[in-house]
């Protein structure tokens, strides 16, 4: 039997911090969000896919820093470029030569943008992508799918108060639910500036769902209709489906396409994208923020992409994610679970057969965790560049002794 | 902050949370403490609390039982008849107050006097110290965490400044356990816009379970003793299941806390 972790510095660092941060961890890094005293909360380093805490416990992580770790922790060629533009000088007082580089990059890799404006997060990019649909359309109204998750902001997170009325003019549908959406359509005629959507629907807690037949045909005729833009919502699948974008996996033509997270190995920046006709809206906003155009994610993006085209990333992805879908499905079997491993073979998320509460999945993402394999129980899990056949040798190894536990545990 | 202070929007929920929870409390004061038992034994009557165009609720008494009984007062023998929330909620924080008692039967004074007496009973729990919280301290711990549960029932279900965010919860039972204490069990079951509280064991698996590591923990959290986010975070407090369901709560008690706070 593996020895369980144990998550005392974790724990102290949390005690310490609610007496000066407001929750002392918020929003999707909240001890609530995994499951209290089998996780731990705070990280010191790394390298690859794998991580160590706040307590030295060594972890194959399969949340690549929600994702935006795609070639792994520390890659060398990407962060040794990256120091040496700190060295060099960031944050001038205007943007560095790699700013036109990166946007000429992406406009020629990027299947049907032909612009480019940077940010920070992916929460900056939806927002100005809405932003501009409805100055776009002169229209206020926004669809999105219940449940996805488009980032911080009011107008599509939790914070709902009263007072912030962000969220009037949002509407929501099931997604892949066509009549449903055909209604908001219709109900909403000349009043919707845009729908957002995600590649697919990978929300968090639940099963991860693909578009159903003719679901995105349908949504090009309701939007080519009523005048409104389709926003693609990238951030998280980015460069997971297609180095071309998720929308050309999916064979799909939206007017504006938002990325980040794995864009630059972890370097902090999104990017917003869209379609010529958009461009001098696009150009008719004022965008800034003090860090936005800071040269250092520049660089290690270009070096990214290039890596990421370089090392046939995809088929990577694609056959390390098989592998261990696969695998966990067969261990979940010899224990006796029938497990449902749905999304993208690199951005996976396991749900039990009769377990609509997860009650399985916490108890076995707690096992597999406590015993250094990081899988989160309520997130989808990414796969890295970084992850190799040894490390899902391993991570299945470990599976099979915690459904054994799991299976124990639940009598 | 006082009560005169709050919205008349404020003073309705205040009033729900204030006579809903004393309620809920009168029940389960019936089912352990002598002096309550005493004073209903071979009783039977019903009382009501009604306020002028608004909320009405009323115990029962029967057979050396309480019952709470929402949204009617038929069969009361005393209605205390409020004009505003704000004068129910004098009353219910033990001021002056401005209502007039609806008399229909000739054992009014007895039943006003019984109502007195037994929520005079609260207090002792709700405010034990030493050796008293001592001796019954596992009761007490259970009136605290169904005064909870029902406070949490009556902003869900009153408060407007919770509304969208009650409507996001999913539908289900949560779940409140005590480890090595099965008596403290209870339950609040959502479906739809409605709460319902559920004292005592239930063998069915919950939608989302919050399991308190001792009584003490359960005790030191529902007085405030304790902060909840750091139980949460070094997991004496534990959730499992549709995590979104606990934190649809978390709101809902902050809530609650504001409307505890006042005098």
């Amino acid at each position: 039997m593996t020895e369980e972790y144990k998550f005392d510095n974790s724990v102290e660092l949390f005690k310490r911090a609610v007496e000066v941060i407001p929750g002392g961890i918020y929003g999707s890094k909240a001890p609530g969000f995994v499951i209290p005293g089998s996780y731990p909360y705070y990280f010191k380093k790394g390298k690859g896919c794998r991580l160590w805490d706040a307590d030295g416990n060594e972890y194959i992580d399969y949340l690549c820093g929600y994702g935006s770790q795609i070639l792994g922790y520390g890659y060398d060629e990407v962060d040794n470029a990256a120091a040496e533009a700190m060295r060099a000088g960031d944050l001038l007082n205007g943007p560095q030569p790699e700013m036109v580089e990166l946007a000429e990059t992406l406009t020629k890799q990027i299947d049907g943008m032909d612009w480019a404006v940077f940010a920070k997060n992916g929460t900056d990019t939806t927002s100005l992508a809405v932003s501009m649909a409805r100055v776009h359309t002169g229209k206020k109204k926004i669809i999105m799918a219940r449940g996805a998750y488009h980032g911080a902001a009011n107008w599509c997170s939790t914070n709902v108060f009263p007072e912030l009325d962000d969220r009037k003019d949002v509407l929501s549908f099931t997604y892949n639910n066509l009549e449903e959406l055909c209604s908001l359509f219709a109900k909403h005629r000349g009043e919707i500036a845009a729908i957002i959507l995600t590649p697919y629907h990978h929300p968090a807690f639940g099963p991860q769902i693909m578009p159903a037949e003719g679901f995105y045909e349908r949504v090009k005729n309701l939007t080519k209709a009523e005048g409104a833009l389709f926003i693609m919502d990238d951030i998280r699948c980015n460069f997971r489906l297609s180095l071309a974008g998720s929308h050309s996996y999916f064979g799909v033509e939206p007017d504006l396409i938002t990325m980040g997270k794995s864009i630059a190995n972890g370097q902090p920046i999104s990017v917003l994208m869209g379609t010529d006709n958009l461009k001098s809206t696009a150009g008719s906003f004022f965008i800034t923020g003090t860090f936005w155009m800071s040269g250092v994610p520049f660089t290690a993006s270009l070096i990214t992409l290039k890596i990421m085209q370089e090392v046939n990333l995809i088929e990577h992805l694609n056959r390390i994610g098989g592998m261990l879908k696969n695998g966990i499905r067969s261990a979940a079997a010899d224990a006796g679970f029938k497990a449902e491993i749905t999304g993208a073979a690199a951005i996976p998320f396991l749900t039990f057969e009769n377990d609509p509460d997860l009650y399985i999945n916490q108890v076995f993402c707690s096992e597999m965790t406590k015993r250094g394999i990081y899988l989160h129980p309520h997130h989808n899990w990414f796969i890295s560049y970084a992850h190799k056949d040894e490390d899902i040798e391993k991570t299945l190894e470990t599976a099979r002794e915690a459904f054994k536990l799991t299976a124990a545990k639940l009598g | 902050m006082t009560s005169d202070e709050l919205t008349p929007t404020e003073q309705m929920v205040l009033a729900h949370v204030k006579s809903g929870s004393a309620f809920q409390l009168l029940q389960l004061l019936a089912e352990e403490d002598s002096a309550v038992q005493e004073e209903i034994a071979d009783k039977s009557f019903s009382l009501g609390l009604r306020v002028a165009g608004g909320m009405q609720r009323s115990i029962k008494v029967v057979n050396g039982r309480i019952s709470p009984v929402d949204n009617s007062v038929s069969g009361s023998g005393v209605i205390f008849r409020f004009p505003t929330y704000s004068q129910l909620n004098n009353l219910l924080s033990g001021r002056k107050s401005r209502m007039i008692p609806i008399i229909k039967t000739f054992k009014a004074g007895g039943i006003i006097s019984s109502f007195k007496s037994l929520t005079s009973r609260i207090p002792v729990y709700m405010n034990a110290e030493g050796t008293f919280l001592e001796d019954n301290f596992t009761f007490i711990t259970r009136l605290l965490i169904c005064a909870a549960l029902r406070g949490i029932k009556e902003v869900a279900e009153n408060d407007p400044y919770v509304s969208d965010r009650v409507a996001g919860i999913p539908d289900g039972i949560i779940a409140l356990h005590v480890e090595g204490c099965s008596e403290l069990e209870a339950r609040i079951k959502k479906h739809g816009g409605s709460f319902t509280v559920l004292t005592g064991r239930d063998e069915t698996i919950p939608n989302a379970a919050l399991t308190f590591n001792s009584p003490e923990t359960a005790y030191n959290l529902f007085t405030g003793k304790i902060n909840a986010v750091v139980a949460l975070g070094t997991s004496d407090v534990k959730i499992r299941g549709r995590i979104p369901m606990i934190q649809g709560l978390f709101p809902i008690l902050d809530r609650l806390s504001f409307y505890m706070a006042i005098k």
